[in-house]
C-alpha cells in the first residue's frame, strides 16, 4: 500500500479483482446448471436426445436463438425492449428469397440488400425512440405488426421457396463445417464479438450504465441516446442475420417465420440474468438461456407431446424465475 | 407509554446493527434521535415500524406487538420516510388516501375520497389543495400530505427520519408549529435528524445511538450544541479559518436573470429558498436542461446541448439527488467512479482509476453503490469528478442527510479543489453551510438573482431578507 495517502483511513485489506464487472455469474450458473439437469432428464426419458442428428439439430437451432437474443439482451442491458425481432427475422427472410425468386437478382446481392434492410429498420426504430423520446416498447410493437404486414403483402401470403436453387447459399444454414452446423460458426462468431463489445468496451460499459441509471449516466457524460440507437441497430442486424440463416435452412420463406421469436428472446434473455429494468446480464447468460429454451422444446417433442411444448417452455420461464427470485429472497435476509 | 422497545437485537449478514436497544416514546412527548451515519437509527425505526422484526428483544405498541408494517400502522405507528416516496402523478387527495380509497364494489367514491382527505389535510394546515397533482408540490408541502396521511391513519406516534432534510429555515419552522401541534394533540413523536440546533429547538428528550447501542439520553433542557456536536463526532466546524482567497483570474462568466464571474480558487454560494431556482441555475450551466443564461468560459460564449459538451469544457455537478442522479446504485463502486473519465474505445481498468480515491476516502471496492452509507455513496460521486480533474465542480446540496464527519469530508474535499485554482459552485439550503464554505453568495428568488453576500455577512436572517 505504498500509493496510500497519509489521510487513508481503512485500506481495502485485500485488492478487489482488477477487472469489475456489473454482475456476479451466480444467475449464470444456476440457469447452467438448470441446462444440464433437463438435459439428463430428456435423456432418460427418451434417449434419442442424445442421437447425432438430434444434438446437431439442437445445436443449430440454440446458434439461431442465440443469434437473435443476444440482440435482445443487449437492448434490454441498456433499458429498453425490442418486439420486432421475429418480424425483422421474417422480413429479411422473406426479402431474401423474394429478391431472388421474384425479382431475379443473385443471391448474394439479395443477402446483402436483406441486411442492409436490417440494419435501416434498426436505425429507424432507435432514431424514434432516442431523438423523439418515444418509449421502446410502443415503437418496436408498432414494427413488429407493420413489418409482418409487409410480409404478407409481398408474398401475398404464400410461402417462396428457393425450388432447389443456390445449394451454396443453403449450406450456410444446412451444412455442417467440422461436425457442426454452419449456424453454430455464426452464432459462435457473434457471441465473441458481443462479449468483447459488452464486457471490454466503453460502449458495453455505457450500455450497463443507461439501463442501470439512464439519469446518472447522461448526467456523467454517457452520449445516452447515440448509444440506444447503436443497441437497436445491433438487435436488428443479428436478426437479419438470422433471418438470412433461417430462410437458407428451411430452405424457404414463409409470411409466418419468425413468429413469437421476439418472445422467445426476451425469455432468454432473461432466463440469463437479464433483468428487464436494464443494467444486469450477460452474453454467455443469454446462450445459456437460449440454450435452456430449445431443450425444452426439444424435450417435449421427444416425449411425445409436442402440443404442450408452449406450455413447457412458458412454465419453464416462470419457474426460473420463481426459484430465482426465492434465492434472491433468502440470500438478502 | 405509547411505543416500548426492550432489549432488541438485530443484525443483518454479519453486521449487527441492534446490539440490545431500549426506547420508548411517551404521548404528546418529542423525542430526538441522534446518531452517525450507520449508529443504527434507521434500523431502530424501522424495527418500531414492523418493517424488521427484531431478533431478540421486543417492539410494543400499546401493549401489543406488530408483526409487520400494516400492523404496526393498524396500531398506530407510522413512519414519515426520509426520501419522499409517493405517487407523484395521482393528486393529493389519492395519496392521502393510497390503499384505503373509499369504494364500493371496486368503484371509488370521488366526493368521499376529497371530503376525507380534505379532513385530514386541515389538520396539517398549509392550505393544500387536495386536487393537486401531488408532484406539483414543493418538498414542504409534500411532507405535510405524508404527514396527514398518516393521521389519517389514525397515528398515535410519528417516526420523523431528516423530516427537515428537503426543507428550507422558513418551512422547518412551519413544520415545528405543526409538531407542536400534533403533540398537544397527544401524539408521540421521535424526530431524527442531523441537524442539531433542530433537535435542541423542537424535542422535549435526547436519546443518542452509537454502533447500534443507546449512548446518551438527557432531557433537551440540560443539552447545549457543544454536548451534541461532542457527542457525535468529537470535533466541530464552527470555527472555519477563512478560505485562500480566489485569483483575479475569471474562469466563468453569467450573464442574464443570474449574472455574476467565478473566478479561480473561488467557493461561490447559491443561496434562497426551495424553489428559487438554484437547481435549475446549476442544471442549466451544466447542459442537463434547456437555459436562457449565456455562458463564457474564458470570453468564449459556450453552448452546452448536453451534459457530455459541458463536461468537455470542464464542467461537473454533484447532483441534488445522490441516488436518482448520481450513482449507478447497482453497479460496483469501481465503474461509478470511472464513469466519467473513460475515453478510449477499449474499456479502461477502472479499478485503477478508482483506488487512489477509494483509499483517500477509506472506501473498499467491489460492492455495489447501493450498499454503502449516504456519506460514502456522496464520496463515490465526488470521486468519479476528481478523477476527471475539472476546472468548474458544481455542488447541489452537497451535503443533504450526510452525518457531520461525512459533512466535514465533503467540505474538506471542496476546500481542497478551491485551492487548486478550480472554481467551486456551491448550492445549498443550509446556511451554516454556505458560511463555513464560501467566500461569498448569491441570493436567489423565482428563478432571479436578487443579491450578494460576503463571507461575513452570510447568515439565515440575511439571506431570507435577500430572498423575499
Amino acid at each position: 500500500m505504498t500509493t496510500a495517502s497519509p489521510d487513508t483511513l481503512t485500506a481495502p485489506k485485500a485488492p478487489p479483482p482488477r477487472r469489475s464487472v456489473s454482475i456476479t455469474m451466480k444467475k449464470e450458473l444456476t440457469m447452467f446448471l438448470v441446462m444440464i439437469a433437463l438435459s439428463i432428464i430428456t435423456a432418460l426419458l427418451n434417449p434419442a436426445f442424445l442421437g447425432g442428428d438430434n444434438l446437431r439439430n439442437n445445436v443449430r437451432h440454440i446458434s439461431l436463438i442465440s443469434l437473435f437474443a443476444l440482440g435482445e439482451a443487449i437492448v434490454i442491458i441498456a433499458g429498453g425492449i425490442d418486439l420486432s425481432i421475429g418480424s425483422v427475422i421474417c422480413v429479411t427472410a422473406i426479402a431474401t428469397s423474394y429478391l431472388t425468386m421474384v425479382q431475379g437478382l443473385g443471391i448474394g446481392l439479395a443477402v446483402v440488400l436483406a441486411l442492409v434492410l436490417a440494419l435501416i429498420i434498426g436505425l429507424g426504430q432507435g432514431a424514434l425512440c432516442a431523438w423523439l423520446g418515444l418509449q421502446p416498447f410502443v415503437v418496436t410493437l408498432g414494427s413488429m405488426l407493420a413489418l409482418r404486414g409487409v410480409a404478407e403483402v409481398l408474398t401475398g401470403g404464400a410461402d417462396i421457396g428457393f425450388q432447389g436453387r443456390f445449394p451454396g447459399f443453403r449450406f450456410l444454414g444446412e451444412g455442417t463445417a467440422l461436425g457442426l452446423p454452419m449456424p453454430f460458426w455464426f452464432a459462435l462468431v457473434a457471441v465473441l464479438l458481443t462479449t468483447f463489445l459488452m464486457h471490454r468496451t466503453l460502449f458495453g460499459r455505457y450500455c450497463y450504465a443507461i439501463g442501470s441509471n439512464t439519469e446518472a449516466a447522461r448526467l456523467s457524460g454517457v452520449p445516452v441516446q447515440a448509444v440506444r440507437v447503436v443497441t437497436f441497430v445491433i438487435a436488428a442486424a443479428l436478426s437479419g442475420i438470422a433471418g438470412v440463416l433461417y430462410v437458407a435452412y428451411l430452405p424457404t420463406s414463409t409470411p409466418s417465420l419468425g413468429s413469437a421469436y421476439e418472445l422467445h428472446a426476451v425469455a432468454a434473455a432473461v432466463l440469463g440474468g437479464c433483468s428487464l429494468q436494464g443494467g444486469r446480464g450477460s452474453v454467455i447468460g443469454v446462450v445459456i438461456g437460449a440454450s435452456v429454451m430449445q431443450i425444452t422444446f426439444n424435450a417435449v417433442n421427444l416425449v411425445g407431446h409436442s402440443l404442450w411444448q408452449n406450455v413447457v417452455a412458458g412454465s419453464v420461464i416462470l419457474v426460473a424465475v420463481v426459484v430465482d427470485r426465492l434465492f434472491e429472497k433468502r440470500a438478502t435476509h | 407509554m405509547s411505543l416500548v422497545v426492550r432489549g432488541v437485537e438485530k443484525s443483518f449478514g454479519g453486521v449487527r446493527a441492534l446490539r440490545g436497544v431500549d426506547f420508548e416514546v411517551s404521548p404528546g412527548e418529542i423525542v430526538g434521535l441522534v446518531g452517525g451515519n450507520g449508529a443504527g437509527k434507521s434500523t431502530l425505526m424501522k424495527t418500531a415500524s414492523g418493517i424488521h422484526l427484531p431478533d431478540r428483544g421486543t417492539v410494543e405498541i400499546f401493549g401489543q406487538r406488530p408483526s409487520n408494517p400494516a400492523s404496526a400502522i393498524a396500531l398506530g405507528v407510522s413512519l414519515v420516510r426520509q426520501e419522499l416516496i409517493q405517487a407523484g402523478d395521482l393528486d393529493v387527495a389519492s395519496n392521502v388516501l393510497l390503499g384505503r380509497e373509499p369504494h364500493r364494489f371496486g368503484i371509488v367514491n370521488r366526493s368521499e375520497l376529497y371530503r376525507r382527505a380534505s379532513a385530514a389535510l386541515e389538520r396539517v394546515g398549509g392550505g393544500i389543495d387536495p386536487r393537486a397533482t401531488l408532484g406539483s408540490l414543493p418538498p414542504a408541502q409534500r411532507q405535510r400530505v405524508e404527514i396527514a396521511r398518516a393521521l389519517s391513519l389514525d397515528a398515535k406516534i410519528l417516526l420523523l427520519d431528516e423530516p427537515t432534510a428537503a426543507l428550507t429555515e422558513g418551512d422547518a419552522a412551519r413544520l415545528f408549529e405543526l409538531l407542536r401541534t400534533l403533540g398537544k394533540q397527544g401524539i408521540g413523536m421521535v424526530y431524527i435528524s442531523h441537524r442539531l440546533r433542530e433537535v435542541l429547538e423542537i424535542t422535549d428528550r435526547i436519546v443518542g445511538m452509537r454502533d447500534g447501542k443507546i449512548s446518551a439520553a438527557l432531557p433537551t433542557k440540560d443539552a447545549t450544541l457543544d454536548l451534541l456536536f461532542e457527542f457525535l463526532s468529537g470535533a466541530t466546524e464552527v470555527d472555519v479559518p477563512d478560505p485562500p482567497p480566489p485569483s483575479d483570474a475569471v474562469l466563468l462568466s453569467v450573464r442574464g436573470r443570474v449574472s455574476f464571474d467565478l473566478h479561480a480558487g473561488e467557493i461561490l454560494g447559491l443561496a434562497g429558498l426551495v424553489g428559487a431556482g438554484r437547481t435549475s441555475t446549476l442544471r442549466g450551466l451544466f447542459g442537463a436542461k434547456s437555459t436562457d443564461l449565456e455562458i463564457s468560459i474564458g470570453g468564449k460564449r459556450q453552448h452546452f446541448r448536453s451534459p457530455r459538451d459541458a463536461i468537455r469544457a470542464g464542467f461537473a455537478l454533484v447532483p441534488e439527488e445522490r441516488a436518482s442522479q448520481g450513482l449507478l446504485l447497482d453497479m460496483q463502486i469501481e465503474p461509478n467512479i470511472a464513469l466519467a473519465k473513460l475515453r478510449n474505445v477499449l474499456l479502461e481498468d477502472e479499478h485503477a482509476i478508482a483506488l487512489p480515491y477509494m483509499q483517500r476516502f477509506g472506501i473498499r471496492g467491489g460492492g455495489a453503490a447501493r450498499t454503502l452509507s449516504g456519506g460514502n455513496q456522496q464520496k463515490v460521486v465526488l470521486s468519479k469528478w476528481m478523477a476527471i480533474s475539472p476546472s468548474i465542480l458544481l455542488l447541489d446540496e452537497p451535503t443533504r442527510g450526510l452525518d457531520i464527519a461525512a459533512k466535514r469530508d465533503v467540505h474538506d474535499v471542496v476546500r481542497a479543489l478551491a485551492a487548486q485554482g478550480k472554481g467551486v459552485i456551491v448550492s445549498s439550503s443550509e446556511a451554516d453551510e454556505v458560511r463555513a464554505l464560501c467566500h461569498r453568495t448569491l441570493v436567489l428568488g423565482q428563478g432571479q438573482l436578487r443579491g450578494e453576500l460576503p463571507r461575513k455577512d452570510i447568515t439565515d436572517s440575511n439571506i431570507l431578507r435577500m430572498a423575499t
